[in-house]
């Protein structure tokens, strides 16, 4: 009898890039300060986005509590790429380095990508095509096809050779995945946070005008991994709501080729979401993560 | 100060406080504690 979890091969491969777990941190979930704490726990880093100038960020309060979840207006803030670039050994876990990066307009996605794509450190690069707090670089820059064509078209041609991930809203999914991977997308993340709204009664004031993210938006992002690995060949980074290693499973029969930990890991440990999907792993007997993706069964 | 705060780690972003001279620290690592005159208060 082998012992619960030996033998279980949790590798896969990602825009040929190996990873020893489909595990990774959501962007902007996971800081510089705690990466003490999950070492052998991810296959890939991802580093909050970056953005070619210094953003301050939104105005407090930028976080508030939901049902099986929260909603957050961070607004992107970071030191700009400069700085990030000159910090980027603080990301080494000797594990593949992966960044997103987002821009105001298609030059900037462009400018960026230059920089991103021509350093060896960088194993590749998640266009934040869809964040929800920041009003350019997000709903109304990147709501449609059109959009999202361009700059991923744009970031290709400016990165040649570095795997390109797109990270996508779950408005228009469908249509924005077929756009990205046309542009020359090697992967998609799907998906990013849905604009929601918390209330202070009391005050009678908005609290917090954001994305919502955690257990609450994990159907939604299930079902749209499911319709977009239908409707392109490329891998896809699921992403939404994960919180279990059962969640994970999950994600990846949906569709998914590797999973993001966001939400979830402000409230528990991920690695125990790793252990809890390597022992699901183990009871359904199946010995290799990679054959999950799009292992539905059909009724 | 007291802010609400989502991770707790440095993560998030979302405990932050306002500096004199422009931007945010992070109620979380850079403080809880600060000096009173390096916040915008």
């Amino acid at each position: 009898v082998r012992e619960r979890g030996i033998g279980v091969n949790l590798g896969i491969e990602l825009c040929g890039i190996p990873l020893e777990t489909p595990l990774m941190p959501a962007s902007g979930t996971l800081a510089k300060e705690a990466l003490g704490e999950v070492e052998g726990v991810y296959g890939a880093m991802l580093p909050k986005t970056t953005t070619p100038t210094p953003r301050a960020g939104n105005p407090p309060p930028r976080v508030a509590e939901t049902p099986a979840g929260m909603v957050n207006s961070i607004g992107l803030q970071n030191p700009g790429v400069e700085r990030f670039i000159e910090e980027l050994d603080a990301f080494d876990l000797g594990i593949p380095l992966f960044v997103s990066a987002a821009g105001d307009t298609v030059e900037e996605f462009g400018a960026l990508c230059e920089v991103l794509g021509s350093d060896e450190r960088i194993a590749a690069i998640e266009l934040n095509l869809s964040c929800p707090n920041v009003e350019c670089g997000g709903l109304t820059f990147c709501a449609g096809p059109a959009s999202v064509e361009e700059v991923a078209a744009v970031c290709r041609a400016a990165a040649p050779g570095k795997p390109l991930l797109a990270k996508l809203t779950f408005e228009g999914v469908v249509e924005n995945a077929r756009a990205a991977e046309a542009a020359g997308a090697d992967a998609l993340t799907v998906m990013n946070t849905i604009p929601a709204l918390t209330v202070d009664a009391q005050r009678r004031e908005v609290l917090v005008r954001g994305g919502l993210s955690g257990p609450a938006i994990k159907p939604v992002a299930l079902r749209a991994v499911y319709e977009v690995s239908r409707a392109v060949a490329v891998p896809i980074v699921g992403s939404g709501g994960v919180a279990s290693g059962v969640d994970v499973a999950e994600f990846m029969l949906a569709g998914a080729t590797a999973v993001q930990v966001g939400t979830a890991s402000f409230v528990r440990d991920p690695r125990e979401i790793l252990e809890e999907f390597t022992a699901y792993l183990d009871e359904v007997g199946l010995g290799v993560a990679a054959e999950m993706t799009g292992g539905l069964r059909h009724k | 100060v007291e802010e609400r705060m989502g991770c707790g780690n440095g993560s998030c972003n979302g405990c932050v406080v306002p500096v004199r001279g422009g931007g945010y620290v992070r109620s979380c690592v850079e403080g809880p504690v600060f000096r009173a005159e390096v916040l915008a208060w």
